[in-house]
């Protein structure tokens, strides 16, 4: 194993181990941290979101260790600065067709395996990211109670998501697991071309 | 006779496994379309499996992919979803595409066809007749997409149906590991080929 791909296992092992723990500690609590774990969960409850941010996760398995680790804090920090924009009321409302966007360039990638140098994989991360973040924010902005705890929230969850993956795929380092991945970004493609022609024809 | 090596006892459990998994799915086979409320990954997800026209012939694309070998083992299953995803957005947008279902009648007959006789084209050629085909298999899914109230999850039904549908294909191509398992993979062609013949015959009589 490389240790880009240790520390991706032991990074997922200490999160793992950390929600264990934590979840005695604040059993029942009156923390007021819904809205953090509200944005933490916001992609499970809209799977396109997930989708989206799934493929820059598969995205960034496929490449180098410095490029993975600059895709995944891209996207981490542009989601984080998107959401931010979208709670102050920059760049405009909703923007629904994001995901499908960033599933139908980013998928593609990852059918392709793509590699690309660091800077390059980290810029299309904070790009996908802002635009990630400011769409999944606008859509919720009126239930959102303390914007801070939702924007961090909304920041981790991606940052899990991308090194959950990298460690899922860099501890299987078998060919059929490159293959998977490849398939996975074939099949978001797939979906995000065929969400994205519905909702144009529904216009 | 050599012993035979733990390895070889995997792969006979795993083509028997694919075996069972196939015989268990033609079970399903009535294909009657999905009512108007029912919608969502579900619908989606079923759509492919309860058509014996879809479902053998995804089936025999993995098959024939396990039968090529590398590389078109890998690259049918990531080729296929992305150009039927063409087909099916043809279809939401409405695009005439004429004679949809006998052109995948005849890909059941072709494909399966293609494992009997063992036919083994260059790759771009095996490529490009799948992904022919892979147009109008999903211009039909398309075609009944807009219906449904979810749209995310139907495609996302459907396209991970496939895909399973095409791992149940390639472990079933994995029996050619087996002894006189090209015997028994070509046998599998041939009676997805007459699936289709007759699948042929009660298309053109109405």
């Amino acid at each position: 194993m490389t240790p880009t791909a240790r520390a991706f296992v032991r990074a997922a092992t200490l999160l793992a181990t950390s929600l264990l723990l934590a979840s005695p500690a604040g059993a029942h609590g009156n923390a007021n941290l819904g809205d953090l774990y509200q944005g933490m969960l916001q992609p499970l409850f809209h799977p396109e979101f997930l989708l989206a941010a799934l493929a820059i996760a598969l995205w960034s398995t496929q490449q180098e260790g410095r490029t993975a680790v600059a895709i995944c804090t891209g996207f981490m920090g542009g989601v984080i600065v998107g959401s931010a924009g979208a709670l102050l009321g920059l760049g405009g409302g909703e923007m629904p067709w994001i995901p499908c966007l960033i599933m139908l360039v980013v998928g593609p990638l990852v059918a392709a395996s793509v590699r690309v140098p660091a800077a390059a994989g980290a810029t299309l991360g904070v790009v996908a990211g802002l635009a990630q973040g400011h769409a999944g924010t606008a859509a919720e902005v009126a239930q959102i109670g303390r914007p801070a705890l939702w924007t961090l929230g909304l920041g981790i969850g991606a940052g899990l998501l991308g090194t959950y993956a990298n460690a899922a795929v860099q501890r299987v380092p078998a060919f059929w697991m490159q293959v998977a991945v490849r398939v996975l970004g074939s099949w978001i493609t797939a979906i995000g071309l065929l969400v994205g022609v519905t909702a144009v024809r529904a216009r | 006779m050599p012993p035979r090596s733990a390895d070889h006892g995997r792969r006979r459990a795993a083509a028997w496994t694919a075996v069972c998994a196939l015989l268990l799915a033609a079970q399903a086979q009535a294909h009657t379309g999905q009512p108007g409320g029912a919608s969502g990954f579900l619908a989606g997800f079923l759509h492919p499996i309860t058509g014996p026209d879809h479902l053998l012939a995804m089936l025999a694309v993995g098959m024939w992919g396990a039968q090529l070998g590398m590389p078109a083992l890998w690259i049918l299953p990531v080729a296929f979803p992305l150009v039927m995803a063409v087909g099916g957005a043809l279809g939401i947008v409405g695009l005439p595409l004429p004679a949809t279902e006998t052109a995948i009648v005849c890909s059941v007959v072709l494909l399966g066809g293609a494992i009997a006789l063992d036919r083994r084209p260059p790759l771009p050629l095996a490529a490009a007749l799948v992904a022919f085909f892979a147009v109008f298999h999903g211009y039909a899914h398309g075609r009944e997409l807009p219906a449904y109230a979810s749209a995310l999850g139907f495609s996302a039904g459907f396209v991970l149906a496939t895909g399973c549908i095409h791992l149940l294909g390639i472990g079933i191509g994995f029996v050619t590991h087996l002894p006189r398992g090209e015997h028994v993979l070509r046998a599998g062609g041939t009676a997805i080929a007459l699936a289709g013949a007759v699948l042929a015959w009660r298309l053109a009589a109405g």
